[in-house]
Parts: C-alpha cells; sequence; structure tokens
C-alpha cells in the first residue's frame, strides 16, 4: 500500500539527457517526465504524496511534498531544457530534504543516465538517505555507470517499457 | 527535544585522526546527555549525513573515515549555512542548544561567514568551535564572531576534555 507514503523523484537533466535512446525519444528528458507524470498520478491515487527534485551541476528542489496532481504536473511542465553537469549527489540530498517532515515511510526514486560529472560523493548523499530511513532506488537509464552505489540500489532500464514497469513496481 | 548539532572538517588539510577522536568523544557525551544529534561534514560543500536523532551509532565515526574529502578548502560559511536550514527546519520539534564544530582553520573564510554565525545563534544554539591548531591565524582578527567563538587545541589535549569544553562551556 502506499498510503502514507512520501515518494520524491528525483531527474536529471544534465545534458546528455537530451538525447534519444531506443524508444525513449524524442529524448530521455522527455520520455522520462512523461512515464514519471503516469506513475506520479498513480502514486497519488493510491494515497501517497509526491515531490519533485531536478539535477545537473546542482540540485533544485522544483516541489514539496503535494497530494495535488495538478500542482505534480505543473511542476513537471516546467522543467523542459537540460544543462552543463551532473550531480546525482546533490539530486539525492535534495531529494531527502523535502521528505524531512513526511511522518510516513518515505521512497526516493532517481532517474539518470550516469555520467557524474561533480557535486557531493554519492557514498554521503547514499549514507544521509539511510540515516534518514529512506528507501532509496536509482533507475539507470541505458549503458551509463555509477561508481561508489551498492548494486542492489540501482536498476537498469532500457526502453520505455522498462522504465514505467520499474516505477510500477517500485510505487506499489 | 534538545538538539546538538555537529559540523566536522571533511577535507585533505585537517588532521583526521584529531577530528575522529574528537568527533567520537562529542558523539558519546551527546549520547549520554541524553540529547539528540545532527551532523553535517563539510569542505568545499557541507553535506548533512544525519538529521537529528537519537539512535545514532559508530557507522557514523566509520563514515567520517571512509568519505571521500570534500575537497580541500573547509567553507565554514557552507558548513553555517547548512545548519541554519537545519535549525529552521527542526525549530518546531527541536531546541537546538548547541553547535560544535571542528575546523582545520587553514583558509580564510568568507564575510559570510561572521553573519551567518551570528544568524545561527540568533536562531537558538550558541555556537563553539575548534580550531585544531596550536594558534590562531592573523586574519582570524578580521572575523570577529569566528575569533570569539574558537578554541585552539592544546598539545597532547585529551579529546574527551575538550569535546567537554566544546559541548558544555560558555
Amino acid at each position: 500500500m502506499l498510503e502514507n507514503k512520501g515518494v520524491s523523484f528525483v531527474i536529471d537533466i544534465s545534458l546528455s539527457m537530451g538525447k534519444p535512446y531506443g524508444d525513449l525519444v524524442p529524448n530521455k528528458l522527455t520520455a522520462v517526465l512523461e512515464v514519471v507524470a503516469f506513475a506520479g498520478r498513480r502514486a497519488l491515487e493510491r494515497g501517497a504524496s509526491v515531490g519533485l527534485v531536478v539535477f545537473h551541476e546542482n540540485a533544485v528542489p522544483i516541489l514539496p511534498l503535494t497530494r495535488s496532481y495538478g500542482d505534480f504536473v505543473r511542476a513537471l511542465s516546467v522543467v523542459t531544457k537540460t544543462y552543463e553537469g551532473s550531480s546525482l549527489g546533490d539530486g539525492l540530498v535534495w531529494g531527502v530534504k523535502i521528505l524531512r517532515q513526511h511522518r510516513g515511510p518515505k521512497v526516493l526514486i532517481a532517474i539518470t543516465d550516469g555520467e557524474i560529472t561533480r557535486g557531493v560523493p554519492l557514498s554521503l548523499a547514499l549514507a544521509f538517505a539511510k540515516n534518514s530511513k529512506v528507501d532509496t532506488r536509482i533507475l539507470l537509464i541505458g549503458s551509463g555507470t555509477l561508481q561508489e552505489v551498492s548494486q542492489e540500489l540501482v536498476r537498469r532500464v532500457q526502453s520505455r517499457a522498462d522504465l514505467t514497469k520499474a516505477l510500477e513496481e517500485l510505487l506499489s | 527535544m534538545n538538539l546538538v548539532i555537529v559540523l566536522v572538517e571533511k577535507t585533505s588539510s585537517i588532521n583526521k585522526e584529531i577530528a575522529l577522536r574528537i568527533l567520537e568523544s562529542l558523539l558519546s557525551l551527546i549520547k549520554s546527555s541524553g540529547a539528540w544529534v545532527s551532523v553535517i561534514f563539510y569542505g568545499d560543500r557541507a553535506v548533512p549525513v544525519l538529521d537529528p536523532s537519537d539512535n545514532f551509532s559508530k557507522e557514523l565515526i566509520e563514515l567520517y573515515e571512509s568519505a571521500p574529502d570534500l575537497g580541500k578548502s573547509p567553507k565554514i560559511e557552507e558548513a553555517l549555512g547548512e545548519a541554519l536550514e537545519l535549525v529552521i527546519e527542526y525549530s518546531w520539534k527541536a531546541r537546538a542548544i548547541r553547535t560544535s564544530i571542528i575546523w582545520s582553520a587553514s583558509v580564510k573564510p568568507s564575510r559570510l561567514a561572521d553573519s551567518l554565525l551570528e544568524a545561527l545563534e540568533k536562531a537558538g544554539p550558541k555556537v563553539s568551535v575548534l580550531a585544531l591548531r596550536t594558534s590562531l591565524p592573523g586574519w582570524i582578527k578580521h572575523h570577529q564572531a569566528i575569533m570569539a567563538r574558537t578554541k585552539v587545541l592544546r598539545p597532547n589535549a585529551n579529546p574527551f576534555r575538550v569535546a567537554e569544553s566544546l559541548l558544555f562551556e560558555s
């Protein structure tokens, strides 16, 4: 059950996300946003709250936890461009921060194509998530790599169907 | 609930063996006092590693030992900013009573540091700074707020006594 679960979506908006991959077209970012909008709606229908963080060379919290699908979609709609740099560690830290005041179970789902270039070391960001009792999962698009991360936390996705299925399972 | 915020430098400029012993002593004292603790590592960046909790373990010490350095230069203003964010976020729940900072004092802070330190104290917690050196650098006189709250580390000082003075001396 997702009732009272806080779900923090952390999405990579680095330049490489502006390129297509398989059926993730016209580019990875647009496809990810479409799938996340659908997954967010399902999560909200099941009683969860959702929030949104994006990251490139910095992380930007876009939406604190909400139960409003309208707010969630509006937040996703402002994410239109990709930028230099990729700092997943910063994204994870902010993803945990927006869950700070949530009383129920906490889940963080990061979606990235890897190629981390800078920012907070992943080992520290993941320790912060663990100490904050945030169940953290990283969906890694394509063949990119992630150093310092336990493979238990990483799930590789190669297609739109993979991504949809992974989110469905994580949010079931 | 009483809260102690510990800011510990994690750069290539700090003596990590001493920093670790003092961090260990601080955590042990905080635990026995029944207070909650929050821990932030800092260098070029500040990273929260533990939000306010009364359930902390030796894993924090191991994390400090194993974590990569956060660059070479300790930006104490970054750490103070992170602590201020924490105090604001948890003000409804915790009474922040103390912020203890372990610092190499190897790099001159920005001018913002004094303002942030004063803002932090206005928000609640008293700030104590321990510089891991035997005398303060000359530039500290340009940072009166920091200077007034900074102790230096005497040679052969007992880490437990140092931690006690950071936590309990006014």
